[in-house]
């Protein structure tokens, strides 16, 4: 186990370098220039020659890629404004991923990523949770409940549901919500942010309620692929389980059923899903862009769209690097979990 | 006194796609209590489906009994509600595979496992385990599956079919897992517990040598049927079925040196390929004419038309 955990830690750097890399080149890549967004400096109108220049500059997006690349991880400030010993003038010497250092907006210089991604986590994150505990607490005994009743009509049906929701675009999924319960509906749920307009006036609890109501829907766009892919993969899981000899010498001993099913199949069934209850995080955070973005909700994945729309590479880069990061230890985290569940790995 | 378990007319049925096929045909025999009775046979001859059918627990839920009577120390087991034989599973009849590492549950205790459905007087993990001439029980008791060896995951199986003693024992192939030795060492404890507690015990094996060393009688099977059904003693003497004869001359333990080693020619026919005759017709070198018109049923203890002379 010792060695195991070692292992997997020696790899947590070089996936973690190895996506930052990704990402930096797949923003680069893309088409467009940030320099020429509409939103750079609005007090002085279209910017001119000398400002686009200065803006180049100031980002080093005149410089080679790699350079780009050594200062987006840092720890040393490669700007003209950065570390003396790369010829900078040393007013800001250390920056990048390294110096934990995101730096600020391209299209608002006065706003510090760090704390701009804080407040905005303050409000995803508990979306995205919400999300993934609705998805696990639907999906297992969904998922366990249809392998036993494998091949039944309703099964069926059930099976089909969840094909359905697995296989439609989250953004498809999120529209229909807001177009089947939203105003132009059954009007029952409210479809934008997470407040009314006076929701200040609003004594705790009524704030509370009306939070609660509109975060409905959202977490619903949020869940449900994510739900219909582990309930499948639960599904599976727990076919296989129950296709073990240990389930009928569970049986030969008499046990009612439900403990065969429950004590017998399913622990084992649930040992992969640890694994999947960290896959399910890339989802959720890819779906809180669209979801966000639906239902006009100020988070994180709303950030990463509108930085996208301006080429803000130095928000995009340190959206997808946080992201990255929380899923990697997070992928550590379910492995050590995995390990400690499974007694063939603890006392291996 | 009826016989511990009685079996007669068994037909059980298995899915395969959308077709069924039957496994086994017209199976009977009986068993009385502290007897061992051994069932040979190739694989696929219908030995496991045989063993399942009694506690009614297939691998396959589609499986089922089509017709035929279990009868275990006189009541009916074929279409007793699953609740009520459930009853009976681990009290009355106790079941033991062949690959211990498949049958025990790799994320639990063993000692949990034996003693599990016991009542609380009765769940003495440490107990069962020494019966089972474990050195260790109490390290075993608290031991996943996989922490122990072959030879005591096996013993610490057979500790859990043996919990509440009951009354029929059932084992498919106990030993095929386990090197010869340790196989012996299983297999004279069971026949022990078998003997000492008066129960019936049934030992499914594809090793007809073995099943001659530790039965008192013998089933051969071959397709789904049983072919001969004889004591050790006369079995070991004088095979009547061709089968049989085949089965023990490819016995590589009795073949006597410079003696050649007779493997059976031809291969066993696939499961529900359909046959007229006597399925072992294509294979037998006695066989006539008669052999693939009308099927030998199962008359004084051998299905054959022509089978071999009883030596005076
Ligand atoms: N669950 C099942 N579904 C379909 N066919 C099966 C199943 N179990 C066994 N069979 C078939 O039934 C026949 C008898 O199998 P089995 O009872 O396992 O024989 P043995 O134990 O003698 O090897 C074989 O042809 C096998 O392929
Ligand atoms: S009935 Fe005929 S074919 Fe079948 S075993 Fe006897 S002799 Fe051989
Ligand atoms: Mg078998």
């Amino acid at each position: 186990m010792g060695a195991y955990l070692r292992r997997r830690l020696a790899w947590l750097l070089p996936s973690f370098l190895g996506i930052t890399l990704i990402v930096f080149l797949a923003v680069r890549l893309a088409p467009g220039d940030p320099a020429l967004r509409e939103g750079f400096d609005p007090s002085s109108g279209a910017p001119s020659a000398a400002d686009l220049e200065r803006f180049r500059s100031e980002h080093l997006l005149d410089r080679p890629l790699l350079v780009q690349y050594l200062h987006f991880l840092g720890p040393f400030d490669l700007s003209p404004r950065g570390q003396r010993w790369f010829g900078g003038s040393g007013e800001h010497p250390w920056s990048g991923l390294l110096a934990l250092d995101l730096g600020t907006e391209f299209r608002r210089p006065h706003v510090h990523i760090a704390q701009e991604l804080g407040r905005r986590l303050a409000v995803t994150a508990p979306l995205a949770l919400c999300a993934g505990l609705f998805a696990f607490a639907i999906a297992i005994p969904l998922g366990a409940w249809s392998a036993v009743r494998r091949g039944h009509k309703r099964e069926r049906g059930v099976a089909l549901l969840l094909f359905t929701l697995h296989s439609i675009p989250g953004f498809w999924l999120a529209l229909l919500l807001v177009l089947g319960f939203g105003a132009s509906g059954l009007s029952w749920l409210p479809v934008l942010g997470l407040h009314s307009a006076g929701a200040s006036e609003l004594s705790g609890w009524e704030w509370t309620l009306d939070l609660v109501r509109h975060s409905i829907l959202p977490v619903l766009a949020l869940a449900l692929g994510s739900l219909a892919y582990l309930a499948r993969q639960v599904r599976g899981s727990m076919l296989e389980a129950l296709a073990q000899e240990y389930v009928i010498t569970a049986r030969s001993k008499g046990l009612p059923e439900r403990v065969v099913i429950l004590r017998h199949a399913l622990r084992n069934a649930l040992l992969p899903t640890i694994t999947l209850a960290v896959m399910i995080l890339p989802a959720l955070v890819g779906g809180s862009v669209i979801v966000e973005t639906i239902f006009g909700i100020p988070g994180m994945g709303r950030y990463a769209y509108e930085a996208l729309l301006e080429r803000d590479y130095a928000v995009i880069q340190a959206v997808t690097a946080l992201s990255a990061f929380v899923t990697l230890l997070a992928l550590l985290f379910a492995d050590v979990c995995y390990a400690w569940a499974d007694p063939r790995i603890r006392h291996g | 006194m009826s016989a511990l378990l009685e079996i007669s007319g068994l037909c059980v049925s298995h899915a395969r796609g959308t077709q069924r096929f039957l496994a086994l045909e017209q199976v009977g025999f009986a068993l009385e209590a502290g007897e061992v009775l051994a069932v040979v046979g190739e694989s696929g001859s219908g030995k496991s489906t045989l063993l399942a059918s009694i506690p009614r627990l297939f691998a396959d839920p589609e499986s089922r009994i089509e017709a035929g009577s279990i009868r275990l120390a006189g009541r009916e087991l074929a279409g007793l509600p699953e609740d009520q034989l459930r009853a009976l599973r681990g009290s009355s009849i106790g079941l033991v595979f062949q690959d211990a590492q498949a049958a025990l549950n790799p994320v639990l205790r063993v000692g949990m496992q034996v003693t599990e459905g016991l009542s609380a007087h009765a769940a003495d993990a440490l107990a069962l385990l020494a019966r089972v001439g474990l050195p260790e029980p109490a390290r075993a008791a608290a031991a996943y599956p996989h922490q122990l060896s072959g030879g005591m995951r096996q013993r610490a199986l057979l500790a859990l079919a043996l919990a509440r003693r009951p009354k029929l024992l059932l084992a498919d192939e106990p030993t095929s897992a386990l090197d010869p030795v340790l196989g012996r060492e299983i297999l004279a404890l069971l026949c022990g517990a078998a003997e000492r507690e008066g129960m019936g015990l049934v030992l499914v094996t594809h090793e007809i040598g073995l099943a001659l060393r530790h039965a008192q009688r013998v089933a051969v099977m071959y397709a789904g049927r049983i072919v001969e059904i004889a004591s050790a003693a006369e079995l070991a003497r004088q095979p009547r079925h061709p089968y049989s004869a085949a089965l023990l001359a490819a016995d590589p333990a009795r073949t006597r040196r410079g003696e050649r080693f007779a493997a059976i020619p031809g291969s066993a026919p696939a499961a529900g390929e359909h046959r007229s005759g006597c399925a072992f017709a294509p294979r037998c070198a006695r066989a006539r004419e008669r052999c693939t018109r009308e099927r030998p049923l199962l008359e004084s203890g051998c299905a054959c038309f022509f089978p071999l002379e009883v030596r005076p």
